[in-house]
């Protein structure tokens, strides 16, 4: 059989006006058309009538943007995406106007990117890198997940740059004792240049258990008893009950010192500056010779020459009004046999009639006034802190303060979140011991604890409460509060330098990188 | 000690032959020869001064608000002490003092050369800072400017209290209580009990060539120098003293109870420091002059009574009262002065000076008259009758209270009898009469009297007794009753006493 295909079987093999023949889809066409515009309308419908931008946007800004949300091009660029997985246009100059719109507010200073390595610097270099928005109102955009910050951390030398001075430990890997270290700022010597027992001033009186004589409020100036009245159970204190000091007498809240790094006065609150005159001067106003009376007391901190000049006037005022006695006053409740009451008071020295043996009399007794001050001085202050030139730096704080205003230089402490752990908990040496013999001594040890206070509580959220936070002695000092916090870097520490009135050279921001002292 | 044993065996205080019969030394027994030894090593080494120098802590070390510089007349006495004796205090200005111009006058007399400050600062150290200062025996000793902080602090807490770095820690213990406090070893000088305090005083307002390592004598040198001669009353100085201390505690009450007492058991205090000082200045007068800063000479005329020599010379000041046989008195005027007049010249009273003396039956203005030589004998002559000056005082002292009644009977009656010998006499019995009348003043039973005497004696018998100091210019004071009459007094004295 010839089974040879013709032509026209071939031809016959395909419909020849298929085409012509109706299917399922072109008879529906029509309804599909329709639906597809009822759905476009009612998506349009969704979209614009309800109101739902989440289908124009990756999601709400944070509240602190909410104002500008509905203005894309304050930080986007038309159809110029930012993320890096994105379609690019051109990417560049999405991410370059978005760093613009970020720094017309905030206008902070670079993190040592002078030191790092290209590829970190350029996250350094961009805002969105550790701060995404688009993520709801709520959104805190400052706490930063700790991997943001170990992810150079964990390996500083790979981070920065070849022959950079790594000044801070190269390698932090979590908050824990190995992971993170010691608090730099705690591991110098004490920095503190004022002379202080912390724990003779914690016991009732200020005196040792077995001794007599405490300081009771009588002693104080009537106007400073009650700030020092201690109420129990409603009841005042008598005037002549013992003083007993408690911390918030001389350790105020206040706001973060030292305000180098951006938020640092957005957090919590520190501890105001110890001041002689609000915090010393009820017990330890500085008198020459004593007080008597209404007699003020020298001012703390003055000049030598105004400290002169006020002893000189204070001496001769006292003497003519009879609160101090002068030299070769012969005046006495019983006069001597024979000699009686016989020798005048020396005349005070006046221009026109100066009394020689007046005048050498009390520029002798200035000058024992003056060495007599000093020597005052020196019972807390050390020598080279007290001449003129130091005492007008510190004043007017081209020198640090005596006493740190910030102990924990690089990290922060916010006193107020912790308001229900005793002060004993981290200040353990503050107080007062058994035996005074061991008493620490605060200008040799510096009274906070290191970090092992801390990990306890912040830790991470899948550890085991440890069991030092268990017995009852501890939780009393936490006082209720949670043994369990935040492990996360962003709780102590912060990113960015604040950014100087004029930008700072590259050497001027690899110096502020030293810690204060 | 190699300088002065070949000079102590040279002069055979080590051997027992060294007893010439003819030789006030031959009376010497071996003990006593050992103890004059032993007064002279103190002396020229200063082997009485057993306080370590780092104790010596000053008056800062009080000074603090919590302790005792607290503000006066707020708390406790103790805690405003500091503030009230640093600007009460007469002790406080006696270092400022020394850079006036009567000091400079009183320098410029005892070592012209000393013109530089320096100069001027060392004659201070060696004359003057062992009482005008808190001093130890190193500053004395050292030729350096002195401190002014030392200068302003004057005489401060530790001269009386004792030297502080001894008990600043332990006399604020709970246990620190009762007489232990003023135990030797404590280091802290009593200042409570009426002889503890009378001694504190002397160290300085009668004299001591040991007490602290150093030498405070009001010599005769230093008198015609300009220094006032000293005439220790306790009773008056207590006065004084402005009260940094509590004036109602038990430690005050012996001192209120009894007016008498105070100024009896001071004198006799007084009488004792004065007659160990004799003692010491003739130990010192046969120590060579290098061992010591200031030569002593022997007799020392500051032991005796001034105004004996110092004296008017016209004729009126020669009507002397007779005595009771109708002779008088030799004891004046005929160059053997009494031996501090201040405290044995008494007439009657209380402290009759025979009894003071020994127990023995002599008569002291020829017993102590002043003598060249022998001063061997007299170190110890005068230590006898210092240990009996204080034996009396430390029995008088808890006695039963005296009398003020029967006191101011015996000294009208005595009165009566005759007039005072000299100033001397009438000035130790106005102060009998006024310490009776205070004590009268202060019993509710004798009050009004005793309140009317006090003022009568105050305002018309104490001036009797004052020198003559209406000289504008120091240097021309007397500072001598060259005026006083013994009649007038005991006229003014009787009729006071008899109108009540």
């Amino acid at each position: 059989m010839d089974v040879r295909a013709t032509g026209k079987s071939r031809s016959q093999r395909i419909n020849i006006d298929y085409y012509r023949q109706k299917t399922w889809l072109t008879r529906s066409r029509g309804l599909l058309a329709l639906a597809a515009g009822l759905a476009a309308v009612c998506y349009c419908l969704f979209v614009f009538a309800a109101g739902s931008a989440s289908q124009l946007s990756t999601g709400p800004v944070a509240a602190a943007h909410a104002s500008f949300e509905s203005d894309c091009q304050q930080c986007h660029l038309d159809f110029t995406p930012i993320a890096g997985d994105s379609i690019r246009f051109a990417s560049s100059k999405g991410l370059d106007r978005l760093e613009e719109a970020c720094q017309q507010c905030h206008r902070v200073d670079h993190h040592f990117r002078s030191s790092m390595k290209p590829e970190s610097a350029a996250i350094d270099q961009h805002c969105s890198g550790c701060h995404t928005d688009h993520l709801g109102r709520d959104n805190d955009m400052v706490n930063i997940a700790s991997r943001k910050c170990t992810q150079c951390h964990s390996d500083l030398p790979k981070t920065c740059q070849a022959g950079v001075s790594i000044q801070v430990r190269p390698n932090v890997s979590e908050f824990t004792v190995e992971g993170h270290g010691t608090f730099a700022g705690l591991a110098k010597d004490d920095p503190g240049r004022v002379k202080f027992d912390h724990a003779q001033h914690m016991r009732p009186g200020q005196v040792d258990a077995g001794t007599k004589g405490g300081f009771t409020i009588a002693m104080l100036e009537s106007n400073q008893r009650e700030a020092y009245r201690k109420y129990v159970d409603g009841a005042a204190q008598a005037d002549n009950s013992l003083v007993t000091l408690e911390c918030d007498d001389c350790h105020q809240f206040a706001g973060q010192p030292g305000q180098k790094l951006v938020g640092d006065d957005e957090v919590g609150r520190h501890i105001a500056p110890i001041a002689f005159e609000q915090h010393c001067a009820a017990c330890h106003s500085m008198n020459y010779r004593g007080r008597i009376g209404d007699m003020l007391p020298l001012p703390h901190a003055a000049p030598w020459k105004e400290v002169k000049v006020l002893l000189a006037s204070k001496l001769v005022g006292s003497q003519l009004s009879g609160d101090i006695r002068m030299p070769r006053d012969a005046v006495r409740e019983t006069p001597l046999v024979g000699e009686g009451q016989t020798q005048a008071l020396p005349s005070p020295p006046t221009t026109n009639n100066e009394n020689s043996t007046t005048k050498e009399l009390n520029q002798a007794a200035i000058r024992a006034g003056l060495a007599a001050t000093e020597k005052r001085c020196l019972q807390c202050h050390v020598a080279e802190d007290i001449d003129d030139e130091s005492i007008a730096a510190l004043r007017s704080g081209s020198e640090p303060p005596l006493i740190p205003e910030r102990w924990l230089a690089r990290g922060i402490y916010d006193h107020a979140a912790h308001r229900k752990v005793a002060c004993a908990f981290c200040h353990a040496d503050a107080y007062a011991k058994d035996e005074p013999a061991k008493d620490a001594k605060d200008d040799e040890v510096v009274m906070i604890g290191g970090i092992e206070t801390c990990v306890g509580c912040h830790r991470s959220a899948e550890s085991a409460v440890p069991e030092t936070l268990t017995n009852q002695a501890t939780k009393n000092l936490l006082g209720g509060q949670s043994n369990w916090a935040s492990d996360a870097c962003i709780e102590c520490h912060r990113y960015h330098w604040e950014r100087p009135q004029s930008p700072p050279a590259e050497s001027q921001v690899v110096a502020m990188e030293t810690p204060a002292p | 000690m190699k300088l002065a044993i070949p000079w102590l065996a040279s002069r055979g205080l080590f051997s027992s032959s060294f007893a010439p019969r003819n030789n006030a030394k031959s009376l010497l027994s071996p003990s006593e020869r050992q103890l004059l030894f032993v007064m002279l090593a103190w002396m020229m080494f200063g082997l009485s001064s057993s306080v370590n120098a780092a104790d010596w802590i000053g008056s800062e070390s009080c000074a603090s608000g919590t302790c005792h510089g607290g503000i006066a007349g707020r708390g406790p006495a103790w805690n405003s002490s500091y503030s009230l004796s640093r600007t009460r205090d007469p002790h406080s200005t006696s270092g400022a003092l020394l850079y006036d111009d009567d000091s400079r006058r009183i320098v410029m007399a005892l070592s012209p050369d000393a013109t530089t400050e320096l100069a001027y600062d060392v004659v201070l150290r060696q004359r003057c800072i062992s009482c005008h200062l808190t001093a130890t025996p190193d500053d004395v000793a050292s030729t350096t400017p002195l401190e002014p902080e030392q200068v302003g602090d004057g005489v401060s807490c530790e001269s009386c209290h004792g030297p502080a770095g001894a008990w600043k820690e332990s006399h604020v213990l709970e246990s620190w209580t009762g007489p232990m406090r003023f135990e030797p070893a404590t280091g802290m000088l009593d200042t409570e009990s009426i002889v503890g305090r009378a001694d504190g005083c002397v160290r300085c307002h009668v004299g001591s060539r040991t007490a602290d390592g150093m030498v405070r004598d009001m010599n005769h040198d230093l008198i015609a120098a300009g220094h006032p001669a000293l005439r220790f009353d306790l009773l008056t100085f207590n006065d004084n003293m402005p009260n940094h201390w509590s004036a109602s505690g038990a430690a005050e009450q012996k001192f209120s109870e009894s007016s008498i007492r105070v100024r009896v058991v001071g004198r006799l205090i007084g009488s004792a420091a004065a007659a160990t000082l004799s003692s010491e200045r003739a130990t010192a007068s046969l120590a060579p002059a290098a061992a010591t800063h200031v030569i002593a000479p022997w007799p020392e005329l500051s032991d005796f009574d001034c105004f004996a020599c110092h004296q008017s010379l016209s004729s009126r000041a020669y009507r002397l009262p007779k005595t009771v046989d109708g002779k008088p008195s030799l004891q004046v005027s005929d160059g053997l002065p009494l031996w501090n007049a201040w405290f044995t010249s008494l007439d009657t009273g209380k402290l009759d000076k025979e009894k003071l003396e020994t127990g023995k039956e002599v008569d002291s203005v020829w017993k102590f008259r002043p003598k060249p030589g022998g001063q061997a004998q007299w170190v110890l002559e005068y230590q006898k009758l210092a240990d009996s000056y204080r034996k009396r005082a430390i029995a008088e002292a808890s006695a039963e209270i005296p009398s003020a009644t029967a006191t101011i009977t015996l000294i009208r009656n005595n009165l009566n009898k005759r007039a005072p010998r000299d100033w001397h006499s009438a000035a130790a019995m106005y102060l009998e009469l006024d310490a009776a009348a205070r004590d009268m003043a202060t019993d509710p039973k004798t009050k009004t009297f005793g309140t009317i005497i006090y003022k009568s004696l105050t305002e018309k018998v104490a001036p009797l007794l004052l020198f003559d100091v209406s000289q504008a210019d120091a240097n021309a004071r007397s500072r001598s009753p060259k005026d006083f009459d013994p009649r007038d007094f005991r006229d003014k004295t009787i009729k006071i006493l008899e109108d009540i």
